[in-house]
């Protein structure tokens, strides 16, 4: 069904148009929304039919190719403007659309009575075009595009509230925006080095070899420099690929919210609920994750780069496990749970088990979009609230809510039969046997009771109890937001089926592109199951026991955790995410403010001023500003920095050529 | 390389260093004893009668500005004169280019008013 | 018998077009009433345009006359139709600008037409003596440009300024040249280039000396870091339309003229001149993009941002590779879009009267004109560099062809400043899209402003989309 290949450009290029649709033509909600939904549900629609496409071609050649044209040019640069729609692509990409529908009908309901509706839509499926772009691109700089793309629409809808002082727990959302958009350039910029790594040592930045182009594709070369080293001057030398996968792991710790760069998301979730759901849990954030799985040819190679990848990737899904557990804020203990589920899947990509990380992207797309559309419906009905110690009992209010945010709450503490199960136990066993890396399995293990601690947690503060303020008026959503949320409760219930052990869909459906052996089943992985889950139904049970039964009656609004009581420091470092944002606050932004204030003032040149005419010429300065106009001294100043200049590079130029 | 520029500069440094020298001596070792008619700019006993910057009106710097302009270009006429045999009729069609120009930006700031005085 | 030089008229045709047409129209100009002054302005622009269509039909022609003292060849036609790009976007915002602001005079498109043409020939010449001569004429026509606004005071203190520090600049420039000639014997680039390998001991030191102060003296007008001091004051002070006119138009002249002397006429001296330029441009970009961060008024935030771009400019010589010239003429082109439609942007809410143009008065812009923020948007994305503008291809290029070169350094500096620079840019865009603080300021939306926006924003599109027919010319 060859004929059919061009269906895979409709996939980007709807949403595209649905953005400039909605921003163009349509007045008010309705309209807006409609035409946003639109063209989120005939993108799905495309990538079924892309997918459908796939099916039909032999499993080793079951990729879409195809340049629109040549976007540069230049000597032996050159980059095609064209997609790559192959297996790992087409998972991506129907989890991007199809949640990102469910997402946009949700906030067809979620979003009335907002004041800048067109724009939401607007940049929501600006978004889902980037996102795809992103994961369809055929090379780095197309790739890279899309990755800008998606920062700038993560941007501009965390700062959808930009004219609220401060939306809850106290965040303003411009700044929240604008710390989202600087923290993922230091990303950025890494990524971008790692792309002229890759140019200038691999000839290429295409993933595979462009017949169009004639250009080579660069993974395949990948493994020809596993032994070439680029020398950094006086620091020694290092690996070029350990150097491109360093690089880009800095890139993915500042896209997947990775520590040290994972300080952005909590306060992400300034943007409008909806937007948590699909940018900063489902989609956006997996990014990186998808990087790493795309450029597995690299990071198979450089085993440096790999461990650093499953060790920030592990430490990250314990550490912010931790501060999950202390969070008071409903969107926040979401917030960090992500960071800490994407640290799973990052530590799963660097140990190679990349099937097994592409399972656990995709059903926490569906569990985390199904908890944070149901904690968007709970905050709809309580008004605002988001505060957990103003909730309680709300189980006999909100029964439908109650139902499938327990179903979310246990896919994600990975309770069985549910989805997450499947895939954290694939994800801990291939740590354990394949990897035989005891300790990252441990940490796993570990982060995955404090996961079930957590969420028994908050189901606890949030349904059972005591009600702690009355919410008389509280009702369950209906129309709109009602039915999304239905349909992620079955997948986040049954989306281990995609992978189950023994039939592995997934992974056969993925092998001829990450050409991974396949897992073999075996009873140590099944005894293996048993205990991690006894663990995570311990920790569940502990942590709804602790708030439901125990310490019920002590939680005050306004008030502190009665854990610290017992915790003490260490429960303070979790709440505040292990002090990295004083850290970069007092290492980092407030030296570069003063910094830059300070020169500021030199560039301006109060500080050249005092130098140069100095303490008591001072008043002969007033004196002379009083009588002339200002222009007089500004230039002389100028002129005297210019004639510094001169000087200066004269003196330099003498010292070489007398050298 | 700079070897013939020594004497130069050791010339430079005396010469500072004289100046500064003779000031400073007169200045240590001489009486002082100003009186109002010693710090008058003329010890002559000439009253000053005013500031010595006056005011005069920008026309002059025009006129003045404008004069030089074609007064240096008339002046590549002289060398013409000498060779327009040798130069013939291009060098006549060039020359008179030049002319030409010259004639426009006459015009120009005849008609612009630059040649009036008030 | 004296033989005349033979002219080859097809490399002077369109320096022909532009200073006929602005001779003609000085007198022209004459004969029109004063409320009619667009007729000039149009007239203009036509003239401007003749002179393109007569640089597109010798796009290929590679040639030199007058002795070798003017060249063609597609870099120099590629510049100069940048520069001519520039003005005529020009003449279109400020057209109507000047009668709102009753300084419509007929000289403003004939002082730009003048100023053009010295950057064609700055950009065509391949002689010391001949640049001196365009830069001179140049430089007239800008400093009688800041001080158009007359008499308003902070135009004639831009044009003042603009003067003084030029003045100085250009003696150094001279002095460079002095000792070039000195030097090598000779002010033509290319018989520069054939004495260098012979210079020996002080000849050396005099012909290094002598580009160092060239270099000074271009440097000034490109506004580099020392040099750059000039650069807010007249921008702020100078009507919108010039200041747009000058940060683009000259710039690119300059640094055209920058390229030929450092790769054409001492290309030998590279080991000398590369690293001094490598500390320049580190220093241009710091002081550009940190300068910038602080300011609370948006034209002088342009300002310190051009000085930023300038830093970036600067890497296409410091490459000396043919990517590095591609890169350049990509950037030129680029920067000239993106920032002809932010001053676009400040032209069209800039009423009568205006002297501070702080940041407050594009508050709320988005709800007021959706198309203005639009453009201000894309203009400002694209001189930060963000994708899929003109901008990022720009830059990427030019970290591109550093990187080639062999300085790391910069591109981890370029990278970084760039990042610095989104920051302040930003705020700017922030302020768009955030709800007004102050009274909503007067707007202006005649056609020809509209035209000029437009033709710019989708330049930016236009080149960040297919870059490839511009960036492989050579």
């Amino acid at each position: 069904m060859s004929d059919l290949r061009w269906v895979i450009w409709l996939i980007p290029t709807l949403p595209l148009l649905g953005a400039v649709a909605t921003l163009l033509l349509a007045r008010g909600e309705r309209a807006a929304g409609m035409i946003a939904t639109a063209a989120a549900g005939l993108s799905f629609v495309a990538t079924l039919v892309a997918v459908w496409v796939l099916q039909t071609m032999p499993a080793e050649a079951a990729r879409i190719e195809s340049v629109a044209w040549t976007w540069i040019d230049v000597a032996s640069f050159r980059v095609s403007f064209g997609l790559l729609f192959d297996r790992l692509t087409a998972v991506m990409a129907l989890l991007i659309t199809g949640v990102g529908s469910l997402i946009h009908v949700y906030s067809l309901g979620y979003m009335r009575g907002d004041s800048r509706p067109e724009r939401f839509f607007a940049y929501l499926n600006l978004f889902v075009a980037a996102m795809l772009l992103l994961v369809m691109a055929d090379n780095l700089v197309l790739l890279f595009l899309g990755w800008e793309g998606v920062g700038l629409c993560s941007f501009l809808l965390i700062g959808h509230y930009f004219d609220r002082r401060s939306v809850p727990p106290g965040i303003v959302p411009a700044e929240a925006a604008t710390k989202a958009f600087v923290v993922n350039r230091i990303g950025d910029a890494a990524f971008l080095l790692a792309i002229m790594l890759i140019f200038s040592r691999l000839g290429s930045v295409s993933f595979l070899p462009n017949a169009t182009l004639g250009t080579p594709g660069y993974l395949e070369r990948a493994a020809e420099l596993a032994f070439v080293d680029v020398q950094l001057g006086p620091l020694g030398s290092i690996g070029v690929l350990t150097a491109i996968g360093l690089l880009m792991l800095i890139g993915v710790c500042g896209k997947s919210a990775q520590l040290p760069l994972s300080t952005w998301l909590p306060d992400a979730m300034a943007g409008p609920t909806p937007v948590s759901a699909l940018i900063h849990a489902a989609t956006m954030v997996t990014a990186g994750v998808y990087l790493i799985v795309r450029n597995h040819g690299v990071f198979s190679a450089a085993p440096t780069a790999a461990s650093w990848v499953v060790g920030v990737g592990a430490v990250t899904a314990l550490l912010a496990a931790l501060s999950a557990a202390t969070q008071f804020d409903l969107k926040r203990v979401l917030a960090y749970s992500t960071i800490s589920q994407l640290g799973y899947m990052v530590a799963a990509v660097g140990m190679g088990a990349y099937a097994a990380g592409m399972f656990h992207l995709l059903t926490h797309g569906l569990f985390k979009a199904l908890l944070f559309l149901a904690a968007g419906a709970l905050i709809h009905a309580l008004h605002d609230v988001q505060d957990m110690r103003r909730m309680g009992g709300l189980r006999q209010h909100l029964p439908f809510t109650f139902r499938v945010y327990l179903v979310g709450a246990l896919a994600l503490a990975g309770i069985f039969p549910l989805a997450g199960f499947w895939s954290k136990d694939e994800i801990i066993a291939h740590a354990w046997f394949t990897a035989q890396n005891p300790a990252i399995a441990l940490i796993l293990i570990a982060s995955a009771a404090v996961t079930a601690f957590y969420m028994g947690r908050q189901v606890a503060l949030i349904f059972y109890g005591q009600p702690r303020e009355a919410h008389a008026a509280a009702h369950d959503p209906h129309g709109s937001m009602r039915w999304p949320l239905v349909v992620l409760a079955v997948g986040a219930a049954i989306g281990g089926v995609l992978n189950l052990p023994g039939v592995h869909w997934l992974s056969s459906w993925l092998e001829p592109t990450l050409a991974e052996p396949e897992a073999v089943y075996s009873v140590g992985k099944a005894v293996m199951a048993v205990i991690v889950t006894a663990i995570a139904v311990g920790g569940g049970y502990l942590g709804w026991w602790l708030y439901a039964r125990v310490v019920d009656g002590n939680i005050v609004p306004g008030k502190t955790d009665p854990a610290l009581y017992y915790l003490g420091d260490i429960w303070r470092g979790a709440e505040l995410g292990w002090g990295l944002d004083w850290l970069y606050d007092r290492a980092i932004v407030r030296p570069y403010r003063q910094c830059s204030a300070f020169l500021g003032r030199v560039v301006d040149g109060e500080a050249l001023d005092g130098l140069l005419v100095g303490g008591t010429g001072r008043t002969f300065v007033a004196l002379a500003r009083g009588v002339r106009a200002v222009q007089s001294g500004h230039a002389r100043r100028g002129l005297a920095v210019f004639l510094l200049g001169v000087v200066v590079l004269l003196a330099a130029l003498l010292a070489m050529t007398m050298r | 390389m700079l070897d013939p520029y020594v004497p130069i500069l050791v010339m430079l440094g005396v010469a500072i260093f004289v100046a500064i020298f003779v000031i400073t001596v007169s200045r240590v070792l001489g009486p002082q004893r100003p009186t109002r008619r010693k710090l008058m700019p003329y010890e002559s006993g000439m009253e000053p009668i005013g500031p010595a910057q006056r005011r005069f009106p920008v026309k002059f710097n025009l006129v003045a500005m404008l004069f030089i302009l074609f007064d240096i270009e008339v002046i590549f006429l002289f060398p013409y004169a000498l060779i327009y045999k040798d130069l013939g009729v291009p060098g006549l069609i060039a020359m008179g280019t030049f002319f030409i120009v010259l004639i426009i930006g006459m015009i120009y700031e005849w008609k612009r008013g630059a040649l009036t005085w008030d | 018998m004296i033989t005349l030089p033979v002219i080859d008229w097809t490399i002077v045709a369109q320096l022909l077009v532009v200073f006929g047409g602005a001779t003609v129209l000085l007198l022209l100009d004459l004969a029109i009433p004063a409320g009619r002054k667009q007729v000039t302005a149009y007239l203009a622009l036509l003239v401007v345009l003749g002179a393109a269509a007569v640089g597109v039909m010798h796009a290929g022609v590679s040639g030199a006359t007058f002795g070798g003292t003017l060249r063609l060849d597609p870099f120099r036609t590629a510049v100069g139709l940048v520069c001519l790009a520039a003005a005529a976007l020009s003449i279109l915002l400020a057209v109507t600008f000047l009668g709102r602001h009753q300084i419509e005079r007929g000289e403003f498109a004939v002082l730009v037409l003048f100023g053009v043409g010295g950057m064609l020939l700055l950009v065509q010449a391949a002689d010391l003596v001949v640049m001196f001569l365009s830069l001179a004429l140049l430089s007239i026509t800008l400093y009688v440009l800041a001080g158009f606004a007359l008499p308003e005071p902070r135009s004639e203190e831009a044009a003042l300024k603009y003067l003084l520090t030029g003045a100085f600049a250009t003696g150094f420039l001279v002095f460079g040249i002095a000792l070039i000639y000195g030097a090598t014997g000779s002010t033509t680039l290319a018989t520069i280039a054939a004495a260098g390998p012979g210079l020996t001991g002080e000849y050396r030191l005099y012909a290094a000396a002598g580009l160092l102060l060239l270099v000074v003296g271009l440097g000034y007008k490109a506004s580099l870091v020392p040099f750059h001091m000039w650069t807010p004051d007249v921008y702020d002070g100078a009507p919108t339309p010039v200041a747009a006119f000058m940060s683009v138009a000259s710039k690119a002249a300059v640094l055209a003229a920058l390229t030929h002397v450092l790769l054409v006429g001492f290309g030998e001296l590279r080991a000398l001149w590369a690293p001094i330029l490598a500390v320049v441009a580190a220093a241009t970009l710091l002081v550009g993009n940190i300068g910038a961060l602080v300011q609370q008024n948006v034209k002088r935030m342009l300002a310190y941002s051009s000085i930023g771009q300038a830093g970036f400019l600067l890497f296409g010589p410091i490459a000396a590779s043919d990517r590095g010239i591609d890169a350049l003429v990509f950037y030129l082109a680029g920067y000239t879009a993106a920032n002809l439609a932010a001053f676009a942007v400040l032209i069209a809410l800039e009423a009568r009267g205006e002297t501070e143009w702080s940041m407050a008065r594009l508050s709320g812009l988005w709800q007021r004109s959706p198309g203005l923020t639009l453009a201000l948007a894309l203009a400002l994305l694209s001189l930060a560099g963000v994708p899929p503008t003109a901008g990022f291809i720009a830059k990427f290029a030019m970290l591109d062809a550093v990187w080639q070169a062999g300085y790391p350094a910069l591109v981890v500096l370029g990278v970084v400043t760039s990042a610095i620079a989104a920051a302040y840019y930003l705020r700017v865009l922030l302020r768009a899209a955030g709800p007004a603080e102050t009274d909503a300021p007067p707007m202006f939306g005649d056609w020809p402003l509209r035209l000029g926006m437009a033709l710019a924003a989708l330049a930016i599109v236009v080149l960040g989309l297919a870059p490839g027919w511009l960036l492989s010319f050579s």
